[in-house]
């Protein structure tokens, strides 16, 4: 459990759910973190965590869709640790529910935003002080690969992500650093849960409710898992040798995307 | 089919100042539909809307930052102060605006890029989508880079891959309502805004330095007149109702 | 008297003697074309080539099994002899979808439909290859299902896919010959081919029933009738030198 170790990680929206579990995976092997999100508590719960694991772990309330306060991060993240060996882009969401015909206009841009703009950001921002052998790790999904229709924000800035891991993965080779998408399928997290703000469903309770069956937008052949699962996958990415896949997708889904 | 089989629609054309979306404004016009044009200036579309009068049909030309959801929204009212309701609406703005590898890129640029190319098309949709008559057609001028990643143009590969995206999830959504969207693949076409010519003053300039020669992307496409594109979405435009929604109609000359 | 479109032209269309394949050889022989058809049964093919040269059509006529390489061979050969080269090839014949689950199916039936619908295209390709003209088109008949994986319709789909593919490889192969070859989607078609109405077999009944109505499983589709899909066929196979090559132009009311 030490693959990671000597290495430094950084987890986007890493205060719960899906980052969360990454963050901590990823300290149990060995990794020290560094981990933004927007709410102080969550990020105190994580860096405990991670520090019980006896790992190092740098916090930083960022939006991800403002350039300074990423640099920022950025700055802070490059004083404590000097480089990052991982990135994994986690933030993101679906804001902006509903048909395109009621859509509210900047919730369906804020979508795009965090989602795609967010990604991009960091990865702009942090590519001088990734090494030869790093890894950046896009968290896309099944909705970024086929259309539904209650959900286009969501749908066009996972595209948008899922594309532009194919374009670094692209630009990076040459470097070393391989850029591989990861698709998680449905998990049991509050943005899933379609929780109201403030609102934290435990896990345990959103794997419950669907244990019979997922939501109706999925096929019945689908399953609602712990973050934890990702968090496993996040660190088999991590842990491929230089040289390994890039510009690829590895997913937890259960239906053909 | 009749030579005028878009009499008495009308048509909006983002972008329909030069290149592919004044060759569609003047296609459709040269059908019978009458067309509002917008672009970030004016006087491309003023000279353009002269030439749809001449020949014969009405045309409103307004600037607009389509990347701009207040000006949309005023551009959909006058729009339809004028017209009363659309029948086709053409998402051609958009361009490359930042190019360049990840890694030296301008973060400003690159939003920018996204900004014109996929917001600019979302919120003409939603802007006019209350007044699209039945039978109404949203044509959205993506790209073969919506579909394959490549080095060195991040920024347009996302938006475009968005855009296409948002193609077919509003195709699932208003079906019902006898509207069909669908995209169009130009391949490579010869326009002012290209970043792979080297003498881009006009479309015969950038014709006349591939003629004969090797193109990019791939050696089996080919540099075509914009007209080309004013003549296939004409054609995905005159489909009776209940045609192909959720489809791309490609000029590419190259796999995806 | 105006010319015709494929006046002077030579056509092939596989699978002639009902449905699409039909439509498209009576559709393309009214523009002009010398046609050459094929299928398994004389009972429908031979009043298909009675109706074509009533009308004043030169016509090859022979009954092909197309997953029969020295049938297909003798066909390409009978062609040549008759005309000296070809200049549009529509490869339609295929197997309809099967209705078993893999783990219920019919080994052999499974690989039958399989070999009909992706070695029976490739056999005849590559019978006619060397036939083809300068600037000849092809065009290969796809399906939703060769690009989404449908239950219970796997040799349906695992064929289309591999022709979709087959598709992509000849046309960056034959392209410096001029040669744009393409896939076409019908989507639902009231022919006996239509997956809701394989209770039916009188082509005329199930147009009657079901022409123009939505699809059970797909709400947004509704089946053509097989004379509007040999209309997009003939678009599709008239492009001028340098049209799209390599790409998908379907006609379905979903995203592919």
């Amino acid at each position: 459990m030490s693959e990671l170790s000597g290495q430094v990680a950084l987890v986007t929206g890493g205060g719960r759910g899906i980052g969360r579990s990454i963050a901590i995976a990823f300290a149990r092997a060995g990794a020290d973190l560094a981990v933004c999100s927007r709410t102080q508590s969550e990020l105190d719960e994580v860096a405990e965590k991670v520090q019980a694991e006896g790992a190092n772990c740098l916090t930083g309330i960022v939006d991800v869709t403002d350039r300074a306060a990423v640099e920022r991060f950025r700055d802070d993240l490059i004083q404590r640790y000097e480089r990052v060996d991982i990135l994994v882009n986690n933030a993101g969401g679906g804001l902006e529910r509903g048909v395109v015909a009621e859509s509210d206009p900047d919730r369906w841009r804020r979508t795009v935003e965090v989602n795609l703009f967010g990604t991009y950001l960091f990865s702009r921002a942090l590519l001088e002080h990734i090494p030869d052998g790093g890894k950046i790790i896009n968290v896309s999904s099944g909705m970024g690969l086929k259309a539904a229709n209650q959900s286009s924000a969501y749908n066009v800035a996972k595209a948008g992500v899922h594309m532009f891991t194919e374009c670094l993965a692209n630009e990076l080779w040459p470097r070393g650093i391989d850029v591989n998408n990861l698709i998680p399928g449905p998990v049991a997290t509050s943005t899933f849960n379609r929780d109201a703000p403030g609102q934290r469903t435990p896990t345990e309770e959103i794997i419950t409710k669907f244990a019979d069956e997922p939501p109706p937008q999925f096929p019945k052949f689908e399953r609602v898992k712990h973050p934890d699962e990702v968090g496993e996958l996040a660190l088999y990415m991590a842990t491929r040798p230089r040289g390994g896949p890039t510009g690829q997708t590895f997913s937890l889904a259960r239906r053909p995307l | 089919m009749t030579d005028q089989q878009l009499a008495g629609k009308i048509a909006v054309v983002t972008g329909g100042g030069r290149g592919i979306g004044r060759s569609i404004a003047l296609y459709l016009a040269g059908a019978g539909a009458d067309i509002a044009l917008c672009s970030r200036t004016s006087n491309e579309i003023d000279a353009v809307a002269a030439e749809i009068r001449a020949l014969g049909r009405r045309a409103l030309a307004l600037p607009v930052d389509v990347a701009d959801w207040a000006q949309v929204e005023s551009f959909a009212r006058a729009v339809t102060d004028e017209f009363d309701h659309i029948d086709i609406l053409v998402n051609n703005a958009g361009g490359g605006f930042e190019v360049g590898p990840v890694a030296v890129s301008d973060p400003a640029g690159w939003r920018e890029t996204v900004e014109i190319n996929l917001f600019g098309t979302y919120h003409m949709i939603r802007a006019f989508l209350d007044d699209i008559a039945r039978g109404g057609k949203i044509i959205n001028i993506t790209s073969g880079m919506g579909l394959e990643a490549r080095p060195g143009n991040s920024s347009y590969n996302a938006a475009k891959a968005g855009a296409h995206m948002l193609t077919q999830c509003l195709a699932l959504e208003i079906w019902d309502r006898g509207i069909d969207v669908n995209d169009i693949i130009p391949g490579l076409v010869a326009t002012t805004n290209v970043d792979w010519a080297s003498d881009r003053s006009s479309v015969e300039s950038v014709l006349a330095e591939f003629e004969g020669k090797q193109p990019p992307f791939a050696p089996s496409e080919r540099v075509k007149h914009p007209d080309e594109l004013g003549d296939l979405v004409l054609w995905v435009a005159s489909m009776p109702e209940g045609g192909p929604t959720g489809q791309s109609f490609s000029l590419a000359r190259r796999p995806f | 008297m105006p010319q015709r479109s494929l006046d002077g032209q030579v056509v092939v269309v596989t699978g002639a003697g009902r449905g699409v394949g039909r439509s498209i050889a009576r559709l393309f022989a009214a523009e002009g074309a010398d046609i050459a058809i094929c299928a398994r049964t004389a009972s429908q093919l031979d009043p298909v080539a009675e109706e074509l040269r009533a009308g004043g059509t030169r016509v090859v006529s022979r009954i092909v099994d197309i997953t029969e390489w020295d049938q297909v061979e003798a066909f390409a050969a009978e062609v040549a002899a008759e005309f000296d080269s070809v200049d549009i090839l529509i490869n339609n014949a295929a197997a309809g979808a099967d209705t078993d689950p893999i783990a219920d199916s019919d080994p052999l039936a499974w690989a039958k439909t399989v070999t009909t619908n992706v070695i029976g295209p490739y056999f005849v390709s590559r019978a006619f290859i060397s036939h083809l003209s300068e600037g000849a088109r092809v065009v290969n008949f796809g399906s939703g299902n060769g690009h989404k994986a449908v239950a219970e319709r796997s040799a349906y789909g695992v064929g289309k896919a591999g022709l979709s593919m087959l598709t992509k490889c000849m046309a960056i192969e034959l392209w410096d010959r001029g040669i744009e070859v393409n896939e076409f989607i019908p989507g639902p078609t009231a022919t006996v081919m239509l997956p809701w109405a394989t209770h039916l077999d009188d082509e005329e009944e199930i147009a009657r029933q079901f022409g123009g109505l939505p699809s059970p499983e797909n709400p947004s589709e509704r089946a053509k009738t097989p004379a509007e899909a040999a209309e997009h066929v003939l678009w599709l196979a008239t492009r001028p030198a340098g049209g799209p090559t390599g790409q998908l132009y379907s006609l379905m009311r979903r995203p592919v």
